[in-house]
């Protein structure tokens, strides 16, 4: 018994927990992350990629942690189908194209010698889907458009990828072709490449998920998605003068699928496609609008400008333009759905939020305490919260100097016409709203930079609650079936899952490690 | 003083009359290599995992002995991932290999006899992996082992200060081979595998 005392002493003294004596006596750096917090919530789970070891997982709710087989091949991007089931996955693998002898690992490979492969394929439910696998695809496409989706629709959904070109290095292998689109049945898997013009920047869909309008440089092309292979129906040349280059910069469908309205680079002209009867009308506008919102309730388009204190209402049957003067200029629209829309300024230094109605243009001021920098409405359109940033205003005095100073946070009432504003320990990383499930009351989840805390604030109380987290957060998002996940900062991974009206938190920790060991070997030839 | 050095000189010069193996028991301290396992680098920057042990023998025949050892290593890194700030974690790696064979030397004299020896060689490692090493529980504290085996070849150089007439000898030794063993198998973190050359000195008595 005395030697057992002594012994356990000795242990304290010590220390007998080994994670605290770590034989650290190095440092080591690798190449990429091991996970990507950027992370795509299907509804049979999260889908995280890995960087590091070139992997793909899926997290369930409950923390189960599956490998998707990619055959070897690397994720590179990744976008959610509108089935909120299918991901379109962006893959590469690498061949060693050498004929010297005993080159067994990649790395051990003439780097003239080694050759990428880009792939595009389907995920669904943990597993690689579609007719014919991977299929080999320019690797410059970063850009995923998704026509709509329903359970009953006859047509098939479909994706067009595209590049979006935001500057840097394209690599070229052999010839580029920037004038052609991919299109992608989502359900099939099948491929198909389409030369659309040059430089596709935007691509819209009509509601019906039948057509799909591409903008590119000087035109539009319309495609008929309800044929195999798809067809090009129209092209609308955006200027009859081969030396004047047109580039689309807003656009979208009136709420009938029959014209497409799109405003362009540095003019104030608005054209107006007729997707029926294949026309196209001008449309003159104040300046180039920084934001356009279609409402199908009141068949009306809200545009606003980002250096015009004016929202202009667009009615569809004759495409006549009703200005309604502001306060100070707006550069975003948040649609309420209901002929309503919210315009605020997400770039300058104003403090003014207007609630819009489209079909008699009331027009209600919220006044907030700091520059927008993000808004988001309520499922019931009811509220609206947005987060405010800090801003320098030598003219500020007391306690409008202290906002100034702090992030912030504003409740809008949308049915009272007025707002709270809150002011935040630290920079906001994350805003999701939700319900509660038995009072019904909205609430706004809210994460801070570097605090181990969910701050969720009642939206018709006011009233704020914090949940530990185990870690400082990184993102916030929700599950379809409305579960709430919450990323971390953890080199080796870690979610949070959040039930709806729930205050304790589920975990999944560790996932990163999935392949950490990696296998630098060349996949295996086929023998002939 | 004089006195000892003189000693030591008719021991090294007196002709080998002791050529038998002896009983043995040593502390050793030494390597082993992991040149050959790409991800080696996770725990050191070095391609070898340094270690301590023991080892102890007893003679079959006379120059054969059997000999059975026990060696454990540690080495970890703070690794870095990524250049986007993506934050840090510890990677340790902790190696308990038992060995037990043969050694068979040659006395040329007294107090030098080179040896060979072949071993058969079992290893747990263990790999240990932590986010927040200043927490004591946080989620992400992640340990896996599995249990390798393999073998040793080495080459080794005994030398010898004998005393009591030959009965009793202070040894160190210098041996250097070649240790394979199976991968380890880690679960979802991947496999590593211990091979490389394996360096050890030693020092403890003969008997």
């Amino acid at each position: 018994m005395r030697n057992l005392i002594i012994c356990g002493m000795a242990c304290g003294l010590v220390g007998c927990d080994p994670w605290s004596h770590l034989p650290l006596d190095g440092e080591a750096w690798l190449s990429e992350a091991l996970w990507d917090d950027a992370v795509l919530a299907a509804a049979d789970g999260l889908y995280v990629r890995l960087p590091y070891a070139g992997e793909l997982i899926r997290i369930g709710p409950d923390g189960a942690v599956s490998r998707v087989d990619l055959g070897g091949a690397e994720p590179t991007g990744m976008a959610l189908g509108p089935d909120g089931q299918t991901l379109v996955l962006f893959q590469e693998w690498t061949e060693c194209a050498t004929e010297e002898e005993g080159v067994d690992e990649l790395s051990e490979c003439p780097s003239e010698d080694l050759v990428t492969h880009p792939e595009l394929s389907l995920v669904r439910n943990g597993a690689m889907v579609g007719d014919g696998g991977p299929v080999e695809v320019p690797g410059f496409y970063n850009r995923l458009a998704f026509s709509p989706w329903s359970a009953g629709s006859e047509v098939d959904p479909v994706a067009v990828a595209y590049l979006d070109y935001e500057g840097g290095e394209i690599d070229v292998d052999g010839v580029l072709n920037l004038t052609e689109v991919l299109l992608v049945n989502l359900r099939t898997g099948s491929t198909e490449r389409m030369s659309v013009g040059f430089s596709a920047g935007n691509v819209l869909f009509t509601a019906d998920g039948t057509r799909a309008a591409v903008l590119s440089r000087s035109q539009v092309v319309l495609v008929d998605l309800t044929v195999d292979p798809y067809e090009k129906l129209v092209t609308y040349p955006l200027t009859l003068d081969a030396d004047q280059e047109v580039d689309p910069l807003g656009a979208a469908i009136t709420p009938d699928d029959q014209y497409l309205l799109m405003s362009v680079v540095g003019s104030g002209d608005l054209y107006v496609m007729d997707l029926v009867d294949e026309s196209i009308n001008i449309v003159d506008l104040a300046a180039a609008p920084a934001a356009m919102s279609v409402d199908a309730s009141s068949d009306r388009t809200a545009l606003v400008y980002a250096n015009k204190a004016q929202v202009d209402v667009l009615e569809h049957r004759y495409f006549a333009v009703e200005p309604v003067p502001l306060d100070e200029p707006c550069d975003s629209i948040a649609e309420l759905g209901d002929g309503r829309a919210l315009l605020y300024n997400r770039t300058a230094s104003t403090h003014d939020v207007y609630r819009l109605d489209l079909t008699n243009l009331d027009l209600v001021e919220y006044r907030v305490a700091n520059p927008v920098t993000s808004l988001q409405v309520s499922a019931d359109g009811n509220y609206a919260v947005a987060l405010l940033r800090q801003e320098w205003d030598s003219g500020s005095t007391d306690i409008d100097a202290y906002f100034d100073e702090h992030w912030g946070l504003s409740i809008l009432d949308l049915s009272r016409d007025d707002n709270t504003d809150l002011v935040l320990e630290a920079a906001p990383v994350g805003l999701a709203l939700g319900a509660d499930g038995a009072t019904g009351e909205p609430y706004a989840l809210l994460l801070l930079e570097g605090v181990d805390s969910l701050v969720e604030v009642g939206l018709w109380s006011r009233e704020v609650a914090e949940i530990e987290l185990p870690a400082p957060p990184t993102g916030i998002g929700a599950l379809p079936d409305g579960t709430f996940y919450i990323t971390h900062e953890a080199a080796l991974g870690l979610v949070s899952f959040l039930a709806p009206g729930s205050d304790a938190l589920t975990q999944a920790s560790g996932f990163a490690v999935e392949g950490l060991f990696t296998d630098d070997s060349l996949p295996a030839g086929e023998e002939e | 003083m004089i006195r000892k050095s003189l000693c030591l000189l008719v021991l090294a010069g007196s002709p080998a009359a002791a050529l038998a193996a002896d009983r043995e028991i040593s502390l050793e301290l030494g390597t082993t290599g992991h040149a050959a396992e790409d991800n080696w680098f996770l725990f050191s920057g070095q391609d070898a995992l340094p270690g301590f042990g023991a080892r102890l023998g007893w003679p079959v025949h006379e120059r054969v002995a059997v000999i059975a050892g026990w060696q454990h290593g540690a080495r970890g890194t703070t690794v870095s991932p990524g250049d986007d700030g993506a934050g840090e974690f510890a990677a340790a790696y902790y190696a308990d290999a038992w060995s037990a064979g043969a050694k068979a030397d040659w006395g040329i004299c007294r107090w030098f006899r080179p040896y060979a020896t072949v071993q058969a060689v079992g290893q747990r490692a263990m790999v240990r992996l932590d986010d927040d090493t200043g927490e004591d529980d946080n989620p992400n504290q992640i340990q896996r082992s599995d249990f390798a085996v393999g073998g040793l070849a080495a080459g080794g150089l005994d030398f010898r200060v004998p005393f009591a007439q030959d009965r009793f000898a202070v040894a160190s030794y210098l041996e250097l081979g070649y240790q394979l063993l199976t991968p380890s198998d880690f679960d979802e973190l991947g496999s590593l595998q211990n091979r490389g050359l394996a360096f050890r000195w030693g020092l403890g008595f003969r008997f």
